[in-house]
């Protein structure tokens, strides 16, 4: 009986809190530097949802760039480059999801200053359940990566 | 006694043409397997745009070098991006040989890669590289003579457009014979420095 009741009791602790948690963690966020001529670069990074609802990642802000935009990169079978816009990324639960070269990517469009490798830039991004995380970003150049 | 020949000579010309098939397949393959990229194998047609120093420059002029073709535009930060700094790669695996070799960029967005633009951009990635450019005519007939392909991208989330557009290297040998062609999958520094050096040896 007392058993039982354990059970019960450990199973509605579970329960609560195993429902509707989105726990946002996001490493390794980098940006690339980009010639002197370029208003645009790609921001890449890992979002690990380490809570058990699914989340996504909706907007991106910053200040160094007029627009954020979440992009993807796809090329087709005939070997032709495309990129579209995103309107959210999906971050499901228990699972890591890598923004990387020639995949997803944060696009930052017109740039008002010119990064340099060393830079470190701020971002805000906004989860749809988990809200707003200020991410800081480095700016790396071709040897570093 | 006819029928019976007739019968005999069409099995001996299909066992004939099951080896023919088999050995070319055969040869095929192993060809394949030389190399990285894809065999393409034409006369890689010849044409004249203006460098990211404002010179005209024509492609034979390069006659006895091997050159790498890729095609995109300077606004583009992540694929063309990679392209490029594959290839820089490219000429480090090379060490010495790397004076035999051009890497040449053509910008599909003529519009907004001026001479000026692509000066600033193309020398980041490797001094010894050459941006082209030239009028929307120009770029166009030589897009077509190569199938390489691209089109404007308009969208509310960015200004201007941005460009869909073939992602592909194109290798040249010493001969002027458009030899390999890499689809961007397949562009791996080591690998196609291998493939280099096996052509210029």
């Amino acid at each position: 009986m007392k058993k039982s009741m354990w059970t019960i009791v450990i199973l509605i602790f579970l329960s609560i809190h195993s429902f509707g948690v989105s726990r946002i963690e996001v490493k390794d966020v980098w940006v690339r530097e980009v010639p002197p001529a370029s208003s645009v670069t790609a921001v890449y990074m890992v979002i690990e949802n380490k809570g058990n609802e699914d989340d996504r990642l909706i907007e991106v802000k910053t200040d160094v760039s007029n627009n954020a935009v979440i992009h993807n990169t796809l090329v087709d079978e005939k070997g032709i480059a495309k990129m579209e816009k995103f309107e959210y990324i999906n971050i499901p639960s228990g699972k890591s999801v890598e923004l990387k070269p020639s995949g997803s990517h944060i696009m930052l469009i017109g740039l008002n200053k010119s990064l340099k490798a060393g830079d470190k830039i701020e971002l805000d991004l906004k989860f749809e359940k988990f809200g707003i995380i200020k991410a800081r970003a480095q700016v790396k150049g071709m040897q570093s990566h | 006694m006819k029928k019976r020949h007739t019968t005999i000579i069409t099995l001996l010309i299909l066992t004939l043409l099951g080896w023919g098939l088999f050995l070319y397949q055969y040869f095929l393959l192993e060809n394949k397997d030389k190399y990285h990229g894809f065999l393409y194998y034409k006369q890689a047609p010849n044409f004249t745009l203006t460098d990211h120093n404002g010179k005209k420059v024509t492609l034979s002029e390069f006659r006895g070098k091997l050159i790498l073709i890729n095609w995109g535009y300077t606004r583009c930060p992540d694929i063309c991006f990679t392209t490029l700094s594959v290839l820089r790669d490219v000429m480090k695996e090379l060490g010495e040989l790397e004076n035999r070799v051009q890497v040449v960029f053509v910008t599909i967005d003529p519009e907004m890669d001026t001479v000026e633009k692509l000066g600033t951009y193309i020398p980041y990635f490797n001094k010894s590289f050459i941006g082209l450019t030239g009028t929307p005519q120009e770029i166009e007939k030589v897009a077509q003579e190569y199938n390489v392909f691209y089109l404007k991208n308009y969208s509310d989330s960015w200004p201007e457009y941005l460009m869909d557009h073939t992602s592909s290297v194109y290798l040249i040998d010493p001969q002027g014979r458009l030899f390999l062609i890499y689809t961007y999958d397949k562009l791996d520094s080591k690998a196609i420095a291998k493939d280099i050096k096996k052509i210029l040896k």
